[in-house]
């Protein structure tokens, strides 16, 4: 009896409350199935707390799913355990409380912990914030058309508010009067006495005074951002707009005297700041220097501060050195490798650095980041006199567990630094090889999926390379023991390598000279093709009958696989690695790998949590790959399958007609597409919200007409006609020529930064 | 080596060996409080869990106990259902009804481990399925009213989590 006591104590509340509330029902069955009603096992009577621990394994968008299958489940989804990252999202919709979806949203009984808002009209707000504004803790107005009094009747109800963000809202920061009521001002200090971040990027008409009566309302604040504002840096300008003594704040523009007379008041609590897209020169960074050590920035933004120089880097990094954490000093042209060399030595505590598109950056400096014990997060994209040495002897040259992110878009790297890569950086979970054409190789994917099965987002665009072997690890297995056998031998490959060290060094050759100095021919493809070298003169002639032939066999090769399968495990001996690996994978870029063809897609291309895949420009897909694409992968939201010319109006059938989850469609340039393409989308894609058809020109003129019954869809980018050379709106990243940051939120009119110089 | 006996709720005895009765915190903790140890011949009833999922649960634990004690789940540390072992994924192909009671009596014996994979499996069979889809493989019964259910999914469509 006193054993049965002890048990009892021990069990948690929701265990006791199985024992009261089914031990009848559970005590007397050895045969499951008969023991349970109709409806089997009551999964959905599950103990909370187990609901919600099988909900933690799930990708938000599986939650989602979850939520819509009972009651209990959606209570578990709605658990605070998620609610952190949780966001309501409304995008060029209209913000009135009389339509939808705001009258939807207001039937809710869920809150809405983080709110974003974007290009959205605001018509009547009702009682929206009434009833969800005490639990709003961050909210983000990002390009909305929004008055002065619906700001401060938003605001007013935020008490819970810890994080503002207006980005891009013009005509707000055009009305002068805005907060100038001071008994208003006072009751808002009450109420937003919490907000610690407040961000005002990208408000070109943001002035001293504004700033003033805003940071005034919140008292606590620990970051700024004022990126892209037009901060007026030069003496002369504050001359002219602050005459006399100059102790009222301008109405008209925006200094950084006045900004940083604001952060010398603040510098005991605020602990991150942004510059960036401003004109913050050397001066300015020394003024922030000589507020320490009472100043302590934790994170500093500078992206495309052009401005800067290694002189007033230098020295806020010696000022800050004990504190800075994160970094940014992407388009900082001028960064030098000195400056890196100093960021190495002293900002021990840096777990964030990127350093995208700073040309000056050679090896010496990008070597050295392997100093930096607590990287986290690195992106030297672009930065194109760096090549795989800078990586080989630097930060991939020893296992390391701390880095999660690594881009190296663009750069020059050489195959050895890559498979480097993935055998010591273990905790990698963003990769960004995107434009490594000349060294993303098929055996790099190889290495890629063996070593780092945990990336969640993987980027491979415009690697063309690349072919169905790679990714599908079909006959690849002895190249990669042949390349092992040659590490294990160095003496014997000296010779190899060195050649290796000159293509590397060499400055980007054209793709058509690259390959015949590819190191390693294979000999097994060499022979399959000899034979039609005799009959054929033309290249490229010669290469399209090569693709159709390894196509033909790698087919014939996954069906012979798919026969042993089910005699033999996973070793067939033909077979490396296949993407299937990548069992977290969330986002891929595989833009341009023109090479890839059904067989990628056909063979284990199983990722059950990939939600952003975009194949553009991989021309050889037709509707057999999309058809097991549909299958393998069904929690895809975004699809970009821009100028997949083989795409036909099947295709389109199959991804409407199966992936349940889609919200945008890029379709541009598929020529085969017409109208019936149009109408699968109608019925089947009920949750698109973007569509793009530009360029398809055997459909009608206004596909708009067609697809009026699906309320979501609110851009579609028609047109017969598409203008060459223009990059597609839900492009994943840049082109090679325009290499960009991610894009930044367009400015209602362009900035005339010109004239706010003088 | 020592031994102590297990009683499942239909009565069946199964004499264990303390060390794999101990993957259970449950067991543990009640052996350590009651100060009972090695030798005892006492009896440990164990009400919530039947003879066969008992069977299940000491096979796991014997395969499993030389498993290191797996620490507190951290918060911030990322979840991953794909580093299933492949024991434990054989083990694990069972039916909907008996993956269940394992969930069940993992929860009630304090067996992180088994609770942990259990889970997962669920988990990897909710994945990218749509919710009827979801009702089926788990025999859930859809207790909204059309009206809820119209709700749910139109709230579901403006939230995101980033």
């Amino acid at each position: 009896m006193a054993l049965r006591e002890g048990l009892g104590s021990r069990s948690t509340s929701s265990s006791l409350r199985l024992e009261e509330g089914s031990a009848g029902r559970r005590t007397n069955f050895s045969s499951f199935s008969s023991s349970f009603d109709e409806f089997g096992p009551p999964y959905a009577d599950l103990p909370m707390e187990i609901l919600v621990k099988i909900f933690t394994y799930l990708t938000p968008s599986d939650r989602r799913e979850a939520s819509q299958t009972c009651r209990r489940w959606c209570e578990a989804s709605h658990h605070t355990a998620f609610l952190e990252n949780f966001w309501l999202v409304l995008h060029r919709q209209p913000f009135d409380a009389n339509g939808p979806p705001v009258r939807d949203l207001l039937q809710s009984f869920r809150h809405f912990p983080n709110v974003h808002l974007s290009e959205v009209d605001f018509e009547r707000i009702g009682n929206f914030f009434t009833h969800f504004g005490p639990h709003i803790r961050r909210i983000v107005l990002r390009a909305c058309e929004i008055q002065e009094r619906d700001l401060t009747a938003i605001l007013r109800r935020l008490p819970a508010l810890r994080a503002l963000t207006i980005e891009s809202c013009r005509d707000l920061f055009m009305c002068v009067r805005l907060f100038e009521d001071a008994a208003e001002r006072e009751e808002l200090r009450q109420t937003l006495s919490n907000v610690t971040d407040l961000s005002l990027t990208h408000n070109q008409y943001l002035s001293d005074a504004i700033l003033h009566r805003m940071v005034e309302i919140m008292p606590s604040l620990r970051a700024l951002a004022l990126a892209g504002c037009h901060i007026s840096f030069h003496k002369g300008l504050y001359r002219k707009f602050y005459p006399g003594d100059g102790k009222q704040p301008s109405e008209s523009v925006l200094t950084f005297h006045y900004v940083s007379q604001l952060i010398e008041q603040r510098k005991g609590s605020l602990r991150a700041l942004d510059f960036g897209e401003t004109l913050v020169d050397d001066n300015a960074l020394e003024v922030l220097a000589g507020m320490s050590p009472a100043l302590c920035l934790e994170r500093l933004e500078l992206n495309r501060c052009e401005q800067l120089s290694s002189r007033g880097l230098g020295t806020l990094i010696t000022a800050q050195a004990a504190h800075l954490q994160h970094l940014n000093l992407s388009k900082t042209f001028r960064l030098t490798d000195s400056c890196l060399l100093q960021i190495c030595r002293e900002l021990r505590g840096l777990r964030v650095l990127k350093m995208r598109e700073c040309r000056a950056l050679s090896n010496q400096g990008v070597r050295e980041l392997v100093q930096l014990p607590a990287l986290e997060v690195l992106d030297i994209s672009y930065c194109e006199d760096v090549n795989g040495a800078g990586l080989l002897e630097g930060i991939a040259s020893r296992p390391n567990e701390t880095l999660r992110e690594l881009r190296v878009r663009a750069l020059n790297l050489c195959e050895r630094s890559i498979i480097a890569i993935s055998e010591q950086l273990s905790a990698l979970r963003i990769l960004d090889l995107g434009y490594c054409f000349h060294a993303v190789s098929d055996l790099c994917v190889q290495f890629i999926f063996r070593n780092l099965v945990r990336l969640t987002e993987l980027d491979l665009e415009s690697c063309r390379k690349l072919s169905d072997e790679g990714l599908t690890g079909l006959g690849m297995l002895p190249i990669i023991q042949r390349h092992e056998q040659q590490q294990q031998q160095p003496t014997a490959q000296s010779g190899a390598s060195l050649g290796n060290g000159s293509v590397e060094g060499n400055a980007a050759p054209a793709d058509d000279q690259a390959r015949p100095a590819t190191p390693e021919p294979e000999p097994a493809l060499q022979a399959a093709t000899a034979h039609m070298r005799i009959s054929l003169r033309s290249r490229a002639e010669r290469e399209i009958v090569e693709d159709a032939e390894r196509k033909k066999q790698l087919l014939e090769a996954m069906q012979r696989k798919d026969n042993l399968q089910s005699a033999r495990d996973d070793g067939t001996t033909f077979s490396g690695y296949s993407i299937g690996r990548l069992q977290q994978l969330r986002v891929l870029n595989l833009t341009g790998c023109n090479r890839l063809t059904d067989v990628t897609l056909l063979c284990n291309f199983k990722l059950l949590e990939l939600r952003d895949l975009y194949l553009a420009q991989c021309q050889q897909i037709s509707v057999d790959g999309i058809r097991a694409l549909v299958r393998g992968c069904p929690a895809v939201e975004r699809l970009d399958l821009s100028e997949c010319h083989s795409i036909n109006d099947r295709a389109v059938e199959q991804i409407a007609f199966h992936l349940h989850r889609l919200r945008t469609l890029s379709l541009r340039r598929c020529y085969q597409l017409t109208d019936f393409s149009l109408d699968y989308i109608a019925c089947h894609a009920r949750r698109l919200r973007e569509l793009d058809v530009r360029g398809c020109k055997h459909m009608c003129a206004d596909p708009a007409m067609r697809l009026v019954n699906l309320p979501l869809l609110a851009t579609i980018l028609p047109g017969k006609q598409d203008e060459n050379g223009a990059n597609g709106v839900f492009g994943a990243g840049s082109s090679a020529s325009s290499p960009s940051l991610p894009p930044a939120p367009p400015p209602p009119a362009a900035p005339s930064r010109a004239s706010m110089r003088i | 080596m020592p031994t102590i006996k297990l009683q499942s709720s239909d009565g069946e005895i199964f004499d264990t060996d303390v060390q794999i009765a101990k993957c259970s915190g449950t067991i543990k903790t009640m052996l350590e409080d009651l100060g009972m140890d090695e030798g005892d011949d006492e009896v440990v009833p164990l009400p919530n869990v039947n003879s066969a999922i008992l069977r299940k649960v000491l096979q796991w634990a014997t395969f499993h106990k030389d498993d290191p004690i797996p620490v507190e789940d951290d918060d911030s540390k990322e979840k991953r259902t794909d580093d299933i072992s492949s024991w434990d994924a054989d083990f694990l192909k069972v039916d909907q009804g008996t993956l269940f009671e394992l969930i069940l009596a993992a929860n009630y014996l304090d067996i992180k481990g088994l609770l942990d994979v259990t889970c997962k499996t669920v988990a990897n069979m909710i994945k990218g399925k749509t919710p009827e889809e979801i009702r089926k493989t788990f025999n859930i019964k859809n207790d909204f009213t059309p009206a809820e259910e119209e709700q749910v999914r139109k709230e579901n469509e403006w939230c995101e989590e980033k």
